[in-house]
């Protein structure tokens, strides 16, 4: 398995389309962070340095700064790296008459897709590390703040998580790349599907949800249908990959974040936010936020090893003659 | 059935460790996809040093033999045996002992010759990588072209690499499935010198799959004809004459065959 896995890190680091891709992801995180950097350098020079301990430099990744803050980025265009990684794993060595050459050697099959689906994991793990160290560094230079143990230990959660996520969706591409004969059609279906769950669900979300709990007046809902509303919302959330990926995320990287999407906190927010942090000013404890996040961590890593399991299993069972 | 080859002397598979010179020995070996049948109960014996003609149309089951040989595609039904080891059994064991050449075989064209046989070599655990690459492509008439991208290599340089990747693991037994595929006569000339060589110089034993006759009549020590999944004659191109009064003219004799065959079907 050792041969197959080095020989797909080689194949990825060399690839073109992997490189534009993760160019784009590398330019438009420095950008957010930096522009993130910038907000919290004014934020800190106005005050509110009580407010901000403890997750000053978490805000690195979770401030918009007018932009998009990287977990929403990730969440969304994340799923790109996996894509790309898998969505012709099987195809294309069926395409080019190499994976009967491979299966006559003396490795069994499932050292075939295991090899594949962990270099593929390898890969992210080294761009993700390499991500986040170089925005950490972007950050000590921009907004002059050391993380704290703690940040540190939730960056590592973050680190984690994203990878449970991705490999969602590098597994995904491999169960397209054994189904689909066709490179260009197992690419297709990958994207239809990430434009559906990324995209199209969170609508759906709000759409399923505005049908189940109608406000009596649309134009100004009250607490109470707002919550009904978003508890809904988070329900539809937790069937997409990205839903839970964004609940799991925000919960970890900010600790005032008690479960509740951003939209929600700031419809609800001003007085029920402000009171709720005036008793706890330092937010969650790192412990007290992985226990809030443990649900959404453990389903999607449920989703994770189904698409492995299915890929593994499509793989192992198909006729040799179909390969 | 024409040759006492193809039936062994008991109706037990030998299944003894020492499997004397059947490097290959099968019986009853059906496979099926859903309803049909795809090869029908095959009684076959190959022996060491052999190079052994398998002969059928398109769909005749060939390939689907060589697949089960190799554990490559679970039986059906029957038995057997590949270097006295079963292959659904141990498939790495016998995967490691025999070479493959696919019908299409593929390269990685991105990388050079070499590149591409190290990764075989390592797929197989060879330690000796360096020395036996020399002497592989050597062998094969590619020692200069070791340093080349495959994607600049010609059909026939390629079909060699194919049978350079297949010769570096040093197997006892080798499969071609129609290795002069796509070849210009000069190519088609070339490979079939080297399999007519290898037998003597490496003690291999060969199995030889292709529906070009005239090809296979000039390597091969014995012939299988398939049709339809079914074994319809083995033995010798002179031996199989003799038995249908034929002139020892392989396409002859490879229509007779499928005359009988299909009257009898259509009966």
């Amino acid at each position: 398995m050792k041969a197959i896995i080095r020989k797909e890190l080689a194949d990825h680091f060399s690839s073109t389309r992997f490189l534009i891709i993760v160019s784009l992801i590398f330019m438009i995180s420095f950008l957010g962070a930096h522009l993130a950097s910038q907000g919290i350098r004014e934020a800190l020079k106005v005050g509110g340095h009580e407010y901000l301990a403890g997750r000053v430099f978490l805000m690195i990744f979770t401030a918009s700064g007018g932009f998009f803050p990287l977990t929403v980025f990730l969440a969304l265009f994340g799923p790109l790296l996996g894509l790309v990684l898998g969505f012709d794993a099987i195809n294309r060595e069926r395409s080019q008459g190499t994976l009967s050459k491979i299966l006559s050697q003396p490795i069994y099959r499932d050292e075939v897709i295991l090899g594949k689906y962990l270099a593929g994991l390898i890969t992210v793990a080294i761009t993700l590390s390499a991500l986040m160290i170089l925005l950490g560094a972007l950050g000590l230079i921009g907004a002059g703040v050391i993380p704290t143990a703690e940040e540190g230990l939730r960056l590592f959660g973050f680190w984690l998580l994203t990878m449970v996520y991705i490999g969602f969706w590098l597994g995904l591409a491999i169960v397209f790349s054994i189904i689909f004969r066709s490179v260009a059609t197992s690419a297709l279906a990958s994207a239809a599907l990430w434009i559906m769950i990324a995209f199209f669900l969170p609508v759906l979300g709000q759409a399923v949800a505005q049908v189940v709990t109608p406000a009596v007046d649309a134009q100004r809902p009250t607490y109470r249908e707002l919550a009904d509303r978003h508890l809904v919302n988070q329900l539809v959330a937790k069937v997409s990959p990205t839903g839970l990926y964004n609940q799991a995320a925000q919960v970890l990287l900010d600790p005032t974040n008690r479960g509740g999407s951003q939209a929600f906190q700031m419809a609800v927010s001003s007085r029920v936010n402000q009171l709720l942090l005036s008793h706890f000013r330092g937010g969650l404890s790192l412990g007290q936020s992985l226990a809030l996040m443990t649900p959404e961590f453990l389903i999607l890593a449920g989703f994770t090893l189904a698409t492995f399991i299915a890929s593994f299993l499509t793989f192992v069972r198909q006729e040799v003659r179909s390969i | 059935m024409s040759n006492s080859l193809a039936k062994s002397s008991d109706n037990q598979i030998n299944t003894s460790p020492d499997f004397g010179d059947r490097v290959v020995e099968t019986k009853g070996l059906t496979k099926k996809y859903g309803r049909e049948t795809v090869v029908d109960r095959l009684d076959l014996v190959v022996r060491a040093g052999e190079i052994f003609g398998f002969l059928g149309p398109n769909g005749a089951g060939k390939t689907t033999t060589l697949l089960m040989l190799l554990g490559l595609s679970e039986p059906s039904g029957g038995q057997a045996r590949v270097l006295g080891l079963d292959p659904v059994k141990s498939p790495l064991e016998v995967k490691s002992q025999v070479g493959y050449l696919p019908e299409n075989m593929g390269f990685y064209g991105d990388l050079t010759a070499a590149e591409n046989l190290g990764y075989v070599a390592e797929l197989c655990h060879l330690d000796n990588f360096q020395a036996l690459l020399a002497d592989t492509l050597k062998l094969v008439g590619l020692g200069e072209a070791q340093d080349r991208l495959v994607s600049t290599f010609s059909r026939g340089m390629r079909q060699r690499l194919g049978l350079a990747e297949v010769l570096i693991k040093k197997p006892k037994l080798i499969f071609l499935d129609e290795p002069t595929l796509g070849l210009d006569p000069d190519g088609i000339a070339t490979m079939l010198d080297l399999i007519e060589r290898l037998p003597r110089q490496l003690g291999l034993t060969i199995i030889l799959s292709s529906h070009l006759l005239h090809l296979v009549a000039r390597v091969a020590h014995r012939v299988a004809i398939l049709n339809r999944g079914r074994l319809l004659a083995v033995g010798s191109v002179d031996d199989l004459a003799k038995e249908v009064g034929l002139e020892p003219d392989l396409e002859r004799i490879y229509r007779y065959y499928f005359r009988v065959d299909n009257q009898e079907g259509a009966a």
